[in-house]
């Protein structure tokens, strides 16, 4: 699902390394819990693999595309069509409805528009699903704009985005951290219940280690970036 | 990523801003309406201008400029500097290739509108606008020495009627404190508008300005000198002089013939023009006033659009997570910078909407105002091509005006990538 091989990155030509990853792989349908103290290159290697920055040299490969050898516009229609991400807060646009802001990533992937047609009829019919399936009653939510939710609804509500359409690869950058402890479980249950057996590879970002041991695998960036480690 | 889900996250993203935006488009609309209005007004002054005079090929009058000449006989402004005689007047009036003359004889006033002597003539030859003739709101012309017609705001501003008497004042000013207080006037009918000078005068015949003057010499009284109305209807009321005559040719071909030769006349110093000729000479010398108002209304839209690019520009710090969130969910930059662009025609595309609305309304509300204050009408019509041809301009400098936001989203766009930063 994600090949890294050789990946070196840094903002500026005269700035340091920031990732310097010899090799990072994660199989189809892991779920992986990627933790690591800010500062070590989280939002850097999420910004990789989302193909919006290029590393100087080195091989990514997601879901099977070297995202390397396309062009920006191709890697965007890339991460619309097979990637779906969860911040860490406010992800969700204020003057969008819930339901606008689930069916975004709808409006600039056809794939993804098409697959959300498929599993319930409409576009919208889908959001409404995965509203339920968050949780989340479509009543007590559908008449608020965005910043009238509570953080773990937007949370949910970005879950759903996320989800929409069946992107092969689903990337939350600290879904939880905003949580309270006993609503960051749940959330973690609704995720992992929604990509159970569909193949959907998880890739979250956390430095709360006491959920690490729901996923199928732990991995310190540390131990796979060797850039900072002086 | 197709255009109407741009648009419709431009609209919802307004929407959000309410505020702000409704401000910004009535800053738009303001200006909008300002410069359509100023093209208005001036695109019918200038028809309201040379429809003053139609159908006359030649007026004459002493010799002078041929703007002074054009003011003083056909807008009733400024003073002849000098007559023609009866004799030259009748010489050139009886040559084959004229058709008709109207002679005009100046120089009194009634409660400031001017008096102007004529002829039979004036209501059958005279024509403005598109050819037309000299209508009556009531009554008929002059049949006597002593019978005025009025102009229609003549008698609308002083309340006259058919049949009323009025006193002619002596030379020109509103105070008029020598009068002809001796030979009253009665008003035998009233023309109706024509949006003209027509409107601000009375009309006597030429017998009726020499009978006022029988008796006076050098514009005063002959001391002991007086002559009522019966025994002036009395004397010999051909006039000694006129101040012009206009002239209608048998053949328009010979416009410059007669205009040369009347140029040319050897009898006194003359001075014949082409009245369109002389409207087009005293337009161009308002020319520059035109061109002031319009610079400012252009100024105005600059400014109103600067106020949206403002707007824009302001907002785009506090939307980055925004943008970083399309980035995240497949936008690419271009379509951030789309967003913004879109933003600015629909802001300016509502601004101009509004500012048509603004500009008939005030049209409807202000259009009689200025008929009575400026004399001027405005007709209240669809939009005309010059006025799309601003509009498309306004919308044209919109989105280039809008494109600066939008290059700057693109690029901020381009450096967040989908890091959210605050």
């Amino acid at each position: 699902m994600i090949e890294l091989s050789e990946v070196r990155f840094r903002w500026h030509r005269d700035a340091a390394l920031v990732l310097d990853i010899p090799k990072f792989e994660v199989k189809a349908g892991e779920r992986i819990f990627l933790e690591g103290p800010s500062g070590c290159g989280k939002t850097t290697l999420l910004n990789v693999l989302g193909g919006v920055v290029v590393p100087e040299n080195g091989s990514v490969k997601v879901n099977g595309t070297e995202i390397t050898q396309l062009n920006s516009a191709k890697r965007d229609a890339f991460r619309a069509d097979h990637i779906g991400i969860i911040f860490q807060m406010f992800n969700l646009i204020p003057y969008l409805s819930p339901i606008d802001n689930i069916t975004l990533p709808c409006r600039f992937s056809r794939q993804r528009h098409a697959a959300a047609q498929k599993n319930s009829g409409s576009v919208e019919k889908e959001a409404r699903r995965l509203l339920a399936q968050m949780q989340l009653p479509e009543d007590a939510i559908i008449n608020f704009s965005a910043f009238e939710l509570s953080t773990g609804q937007q949370q949910r509500v970005a879950a759903a985005r996320a989800l929409i359409g069946a992107p092969a690869l689903i990337i939350a950058d600290e879904p939880t951290s905003a949580l309270d402890h006993d609503v960051r479980q749940t959330f973690i249950n609704l995720l992992f219940n929604e990509i159970t057996g569909t193949g959907t590879t998880l890739l979250f970002v956390s430095h709360a280690p006491d959920l690490a041991e729901q996923f199928d695998r732990r991995i310190q960036l540390s131990d796979i970036n060797e850039a900072n480690q002086k | 990523m197709p255009v109407v889900a741009i648009v419709n996250l431009s609209l919802r993203s307004l929407k959000n801003r309410r505020l702000t935006v409704v401000l910004t488009i009535f800053a738009i609309a303001v200006s909008l309406m300002l410069i359509l209005g100023v093209e208005k007004l001036r695109h019918n002054a200038k028809l309201s201008f040379a429809n003053t005079i139609s159908g006359t090929d030649l007026i004459v009058g002493a010799r002078s400029g041929s703007i002074q000449l054009l003011l003083y006989s056909v807008f009733r402004i400024g003073n002849a500097t000098n007559n023609i005689s009866w004799k030259s007047y009748r010489s050139i009036a009886e040559r084959k290739d004229v058709k008709w003359t109207i002679p005009i004889s100046l120089g009194d006033s009634h409660r400031g509108f001017r008096v102007m002597g004529t002829t039979d003539a004036y209501f059958r030859y005279y024509r403005y606008g598109q050819k037309r003739t000299l209508q009556f709101q009531v009554g008929r012309p002059f049949a006597d020495v002593f019978e005025t017609v009025l102009g229609s705001e003549v008698a609308q501003a002083l309340g006259y009627k058919s049949g009323d008497k009025i006193i002619i004042d002596h030379g020109i000013g509103s105070s008029g404190f020598v009068k002809h207080k001796d030979k009253p006037f009665i008003v035998s009918g009233i023309l109706a508008r024509t949006g003209t000078p027509v409107d601000r005068t009375v009309h006597v015949s030429l017998e009726g300005i020499t009978a006022i003057h029988v008796g006076w010499r050098s514009g005063a009284r002959i001391p002991g000198m007086i002559i009522d109305g019966n025994a002036a209807r009395k004397m010999d009321l051909t006039p000694r002089s006129i101040t012009a005559f206009m002239v209608g040719l048998e053949s328009r071909l010979a416009a410059f013939k007669v205009l040369r030769e009347i140029n040319n006349f050897r009898g006194e110093p003359i001075l014949a023009i082409l009245p369109g000729v002389a409207l087009q000479e005293l337009w161009g010398v308002m020319g520059t006033a035109e061109a002031v108002l319009s610079a400012v209304a252009i100024m105005v839209v600059a400014g109103g659009l600067l106020g949206m690019a403002i707007m824009l520009l302001a907002s785009l710090n506090e939307r980055r997570r925004e943008m970083a969130i399309l980035r995240a969910v497949g936008a690419r930059p271009l379509h951030v910078g789309a967003m913004f662009l879109a933003e600015a025609v629909l802001i300016s595309g509502f601004g101009c909407f509004v500012g048509f609305l603004l500009l008939y309304l005030g049209m409807i509300i202000l259009q009689p105002m200025i008929e009575a204050h400026l004399g001027l009408f405005v007709p209240i019509t669809p939009p005309m091509p010059r006025e799309w041809l601003i509009l498309v301009f306004v919308m044209i400098a919109a989105t280039a005006v809008g494109l600066v936001p939008a290059l700057m989203a693109y690029r901020k766009s381009i450096a967040d990538g989908m890091t959210v930063r605050i």
